[in-house]
């Protein structure tokens, strides 16, 4: 009979794990790896964990909370030592100043030189799932609970900017102003000194991704449902707008007039930065395209959900592909002649490729 | 498979869910609750086939001939399962006939859960797939997103606490309701048990000690949204139940711990003896 009950135990145990497993690793948190750039590391937030990779040779030269590794389920319930939560958000870093939010409504500032904890802001209500941005004395934050939280460098808050809607994407700095992209389908503006805010822009859709600036300073952004929209940068006036084929998730590009932009149809776009109506150059890549693409001295690069990394000329020739183990979503960054495509679900966490599209160094945490 | 399942299942459950949202206004919270009670009421003729075939199940164990069985082959396996078809196919019983709905129902009760998960996308690969299973024709993505997740004082795609005002102590008042609710079905659902030794009242116990507690760590740990819909199917399940007048509700006191009326020992009760 006991053993009869130890298993009616075990079974409702397992039962529930699944249940728990059913909504994405983590206890219902999935995402995937957010990336950034700082000096010759690369800081890749995966899960519990923060990395740094030495861009020379792919080895790992740093690693944030020290002795957590993991991102899944199980992974979590066993890792050890003190938990910072899940990590997905790209890093925000100024000097040795690291800022990351995390999915229990936790923001950390990290001093990148020990790897420790300096300061921790815990009044939001919400998730931080874009990154934040340093910028002038401040550290914008931007929230899912729909507050965009402004502290100072050592963690302390200076003022909350509330939006009616979650916020999911970091903020662009230009110049003296900050701009932001809102779920609640408003791309808002703020200055940089007074904090206070200059305009909003309605654009139709849920944006979750960052804008981008052109030469002007005229924004390039575009929402979930397809619409892409050029911005007034000083004013918000909407300057022109197009629907491509497919939701927008991420930013797009701009080189010699042209903008490079893919979608969740699977659809790459070069358009004419003139005129966004003008008829553009297409390709179908045959599987979404949500990472932003990255220019390379040849042409422009984009990477898609069904794992290819493929290198295109400007006229949109495809010059050479290679084909990765697990799905890109996260935006690739060209160093040098490498460029550093962060994975979800395979191999490796990042794979590096060369700008001729040869493989370079994979990189996976230490063990 | 899994794309099929989606497909048939989890797709059609997220447009709909997502259709009532839409249609009340933008209320998640109701919009869960609504789309519970619809998914119970199209499964109901199939769980009314489930109750009535546990009740044919439940009234057979308080028959003497069943009894006299146990007492009869006890140690016996052999011969009491073959008594057991006869006296089924006398009284016209199939044992099968609870399991069957309950079969048919799982990837129904599977598919809502799913796209319950799907529809409280909190994170942006939850989103992209959310958006992918959205029917553009039925529901207009821009008008959709982001969907309010706020109910009462909960964000539905959190793990659910109420702050005591001035402090930070969160009380997980949800995860209470489910637990609450949990015990209340199992116990009000559970047919009573004919006597202190039966292996599978044992095993009945240990699920109602038990059942309540997982589904309660489930809703202290995942998204509010869950434990809404835990409650919910809980309240339509008893409803339910005391709709086809199953319930008791004279026995209240045994949704009490330790305060319910002991079952009389196997045997005492039809009077038989068991041979040795």
């Amino acid at each position: 009979m006991k053993y009869k009950k130890i298993s009616v135990v075990v079974l409702l145990t397992l039962a529930a794990l699944i249940l728990a497993g059913c909504t994405g690793s983590g206890g219902g948190v999935n995402n995937w790896p957010g990336m950034t750039i700082a000096g010759d590391t690369a800081y890749l937030a995966n899960g519990t964990a923060i990395y740094g990779v030495d861009l020379t040779n792919g080895s790992q030269n740093w690693a944030f909370p020290q002795q957590r590794d993991g991102g899944g389920f199980l992974e979590s319930l066993f890792a050890q030592g003190p938990n910072y939560g899940i990590l997905f958000a790209p890093p925000a870093i100024e000097g040795d100043l690291l800022v990351i939010g995390n999915y229990t409504n936790e923001l950390f500032g990290i001093n990148i030189v020990n790897s420790t904890e300096m300061w921790k802001f815990t009044e939001a209500e919400d998730r931080y799932i874009g990154g934040a941005l340093i910028a002038g004395d401040y550290i914008f934050a931007p929230n899912a609970d729909g507050n965009l939280y402004i502290l100072d460098k050592k963690g302390q808050p200076v003022k909350t900017i509330t939006t009616s809607g979650p916020l999911w994407s970091a903020p662009v700095l230009n110049g003296t102003v900050v701009y932001l992209s809102g779920l609640d389908h408003y791309l808002h503006a703020y200055d940089l000194k007074t904090l206070n805010q200059l305009w909003q822009a309605d654009l139709g859709g849920a944006l979750v991704a960052s804008p981008v600036l052109d030469a002007d300073g005229n924004l390039l952004v575009g929402n979930i449902s397809g619409l892409l929209s050029k911005v007034d940068g000083k004013t918000g006036k909407i300057l022109d707008q197009t629907t491509l084929s497919g939701g927008i998730w991420s930013k797009p590009v701009i080189l010699d007039g042209k903008i490079f932009i893919g979608v969740q149809s699977g659809d790459f776009y070069a358009l004419d930065e003139k005129s966004l109506n003008s008829k553009p150059s297409l390709i179908n890549t045959s599987s979404p395209v949500i990472a932003s693409p990255v220019l390379i001295p040849e042409g422009v690069v984009y990477v898609n959900e069904a794992g290819n990394v493929v290198g295109l000329s400007m006229d949109l020739t495809e010059n050479w592909r290679q084909q990765i183990n697990g799905e890109l979503y996260t935006d690739p960054v060209l160093v040098g002649d490498l460029i550093l495509v962060p994975v979800k679900g395979g191999d490796v966490l990042i794979q590096t490729v060369k700008t001729n599209g040869a493989l370079s160094w994979p990189f996976n945490p230490a063990k | 498979m899994g794309d099929l399942f989606n497909a048939v299942i989890v797709t059609p459950f997220v447009n709909v869910l997502l259709f009532i949202y839409d249609l009340i206004g933008n209320n998640f919270g109701i919009a869960i609750i609504l789309f519970t009670i619809l998914v119970r009421l199209v499964t109901w003729p199939l769980q009314a086939k489930q109750i009535q075939g546990a009740k044919a199940m439940t009234d057979l164990q308080k028959d003497k001939r069943y009894l006299d069985m146990q007492a009869k082959y006890k140690g016996d396996k052999e011969g009491l399962a073959k008594a057991q078809m006869e006296l089924y196919k006398e009284m016209k019983i199939n044992p099968f006939a609870s399991c069957l709905p309950t079969v048919i129902q799982l990837p129904v009760i599977i598919g809502l859960y799913q796209a319950l998960i799907m529809a409280l996308a909190s994170t942006n690969l939850d989103l992209l797939k959310l958006t992918t299973h959205i029917y553009p024709n039925f529901l207009n993505l821009s008008e959709l997103i982001p969907l309010n997740d706020q109910f009462l004082w909960m964000n539905l795609s959190q793990p659910e606490r109420w702050y005591i005002p001035g402090t930070e102590i969160g009380i997980p008042i949800l995860t209470i309701i489910v637990v609450i609710t949990t015990y209340a079905q199992q116990k009000l659902m559970t047919p009573p048990s004919m006597g202190g030794n039966d292996q599978s009242a044992q095993m009945t116990k240990t699920m109602n000690m038990y059942m309540p507690l997982l589904m309660g760590w489930i809703s202290y740990t995942l998204a509010a949204g869950l434990a809404i819909y835990f409650v919910a199917s809980n309240l339509i399940g008893i409803f339910q139940y005391a709709m086809m007048g199953q319930i008791d509700w004279k026995n209240w006191r045994n949704l009490i711990p330790f305060m319910g009326t002991k079952p009389e020992p196997q045997g005492k009760k039809s009077g038989t003896k068991a041979k040795k």
